[in-house]
């Protein structure tokens, strides 16, 4: 492959919609490879513990082996499976910090209505139309805590990149370059995560449609409250919602993937050298 | 591997024309920038509309061309929005601005009333059930069903080259000097140079250390290439020196 053809492509910093559609374009064009990763990850994540900390760190194959084609050195998935699964149990690390620090952000929603009807109802009854302005800042205090929430998650959106692409084995330190990286980065993080989701709609709109006719149907035939019912529609929704899943989660990986190359472009530069003279071109 | 689908145009003078195509995340960022636009005017229209209704209400023949004026008027917004912008503005809506990108015919050039009408006349087929994303993920050439009747492709607005003048410190300038005096800038590729501006561009958005240590490296091959040694420029930063480097190459081959 020659360089030139690519020099407007690469180590340039790329717009929030080349960002999905290279990551919709390399997994194009490994669609079983990470098929077949992205469905491994799924059934691993049934087994307990151990499958905890496969299933993320599959997952991460994806991620690593997409980022390798980006820098033009791609990797065998032996090689990027052992690589990666040397740290299995750091990704188990990361899923349950991420998992605790959301869990966390999201209790913080009743301690903080509670305060507001507190302050509410004292100030409501000394003076009534304190109300007002009591309800009034709950919905700003409402509104700051759901934008502080999307700037944690999505600083926090690489968090498992750091650990499967670069030599840290240790799990803070993958979420804390994932905090760095994507400083300053938030907005674009996301238009990127909402054109990413648009994008899988195209998966995941037939298959609730599919679903929404597999119930219409089986309600003729069946009692709608009644045990086969639930159980039929089960048999044949779930695993339409669990290959729409195996189908979707690549491309979020490889998005992330192109999301990690295009913040180190920008913040660190990756891929600007002066080009070898030795080598031929 | 590619990461963007190029295509190759033949206009009819006979000319090759080399575009980017679009990409599905480019176009479904311009489609959001322009439906929230257009439900913005859309809005707006009704809004309108519902006033009239109130103010002739008792009149029963009113509110019966109300409602044939709003269909009308519904219909004339969703296709009028994109006919108009795409024909007034050769190829782009606010939200293909918005994205960088352009609506072009197949043979290279900018499309007119015709190309802008069919398009919006099938959006709403492409819409429905994503059959226009579909296509725009699995063709080669990225048609949706308004592209493939209209006979048009979206391409990458091409990126104007960057000159715009780089923020030198003046201590760089002496510098420069020195360098034309004391070394064969000659001895520098146009595209070690293209990399030296590109870093002088980008380092201010980078991150520190990620920069220094870049600028360091940049600065120590560019010293290998000039075949300058480490004493020639003592008590300089990698920054100053890649600065020195950026003027001394321009001003050398602009006296030429």
């Amino acid at each position: 492959m020659s360089q030139n053809l690519d020099a407007g492509d690469l180590g340039r910093p790329l717009s929030v919609g080349d960002v999905v559609s290279a990551g919709m374009r390399i997994y194009r064009s490994h669609l079983k490879q990470y098929f077949n990763l992205a469905m491994r990850a799924t059934f691993w994540g049934l087994v307990p513990v151990y499958g905890w900390a496969k299933s993320p760190a599959l997952l991460a194959v994806i991620s690593r082996l997409s980022f390798g084609e980006l820098v033009n050195q791609p990797e065998t998935e032996t090689t990027a499976q052992n690589q990666v699964e040397l740290k299995l149990w750091n990704f188990l690390v990361i899923s349950l910090l991420l998992g605790l620090i959301f869990a966390g952000i999201y209790s913080l929603v009743w301690p903080i209505l509670i305060v507001f009807g507190i302050l509410g109802g004292i100030l409501g009854a000394i003076f009534p139309p304190a109300i007002f302005i009591v309800a009034l800042l709950g919905i700003v205090a409402f509104f700051a805590f759901v934008i502080g929430a999307i700037r944690i998650y999505s600083r926090l959106f690489l968090a498992d990149l750091p650990l499967a692409i670069e030599p840290t084995t240790d799990p803070i330190e993958s979420m804390k370059r994932s905090w760095n990286l994507t400083e300053g980065h938030v907005d674009r993080i996301q238009w990127i995560v909402l054109l990413a989701f648009l994008v899988t709609l195209v998966v995941q709109l037939p298959v609730q449609i599919v679903a929404q006719l597999l119930q219409t149907i089986l309600a003729r035939f069946f009692d709608p409250e009644s045990a086969p019912f639930l159980l039929l529609l089960l048999a044949f929704t779930a695993p339409l919602g669990i290959l729409s899943n195996m189908l979707v989660a690549p491309f979020w990986q490889t998005v992330k993937a192109v999301l990690y190359y295009d913040l180190r472009v920008r913040r660190e530069g990756l891929g600007l050298k002066l080009r070898d003279r030795d080598s031929p071109i | 591997m590619r990461f963007f689908n190029r295509v190759t145009l033949q206009t009819p003078e006979s000319v090759e024309l080399e575009f980017t195509l679009a990409g599905i995340g480019s176009r479904a960022h311009g489609l959001i920038v322009d439906y929230l636009l257009w439900s913005g005017i859309l809005l707006f229209f009704l809004v309108i509309l519902a006033i009239f209704s109130l103010a002739l209400t008792g009149v029963d023949s009113a509110q019966l061309w109300l409602g044939a004026i709003g269909i009308l008027g519904f219909f004339t917004i969703y296709v009028g929005y994109f006919v108009f912008f795409e024909t007034l503005w050769r190829g782009q809506t606010p939200g293909k601005r918005y994205a960088k990108i352009r609506v072009i015919r197949d043979d290279g050039r900018s499309i007119g009333l015709a190309q802008a009408t069919l398009r919006a006349l099938l959006r709403p087929l492409d819409d429905a059930m994503f059959i226009g994303a579909f296509l725009i993920i699995l063709t080669k050439q990225e048609k949706r069903l308004g592209d493939w009747v209209a006979g048009t492709i979206v391409v990458q607005e091409e990126r104007p080259a960057t000159t715009t003048a780089l923020k030198v410190s003046p201590a760089a300038q002496s510098l420069a000097t020195t360098l034309l005096e004391s070394s064969h800038l000659t001895l520098l590729q146009p595209d070690d140079f293209a990399v030296v501006r590109e870093y002088l561009q980008r380092r201010a958005a980078m991150e520190l250390n990620a920069r220094a240590a870049l600028g360091l490296q940049l600065a120590q091959q560019v010293k290998e290439r000039l075949r300058l040694d480490d004493g020639v420029l003592p008590e300089t930063t990698a920054d100053l020196f890649l600065e020195a480097v950026y003027l001394a190459y321009q001003q050398q081959f602009q006296e030429r």
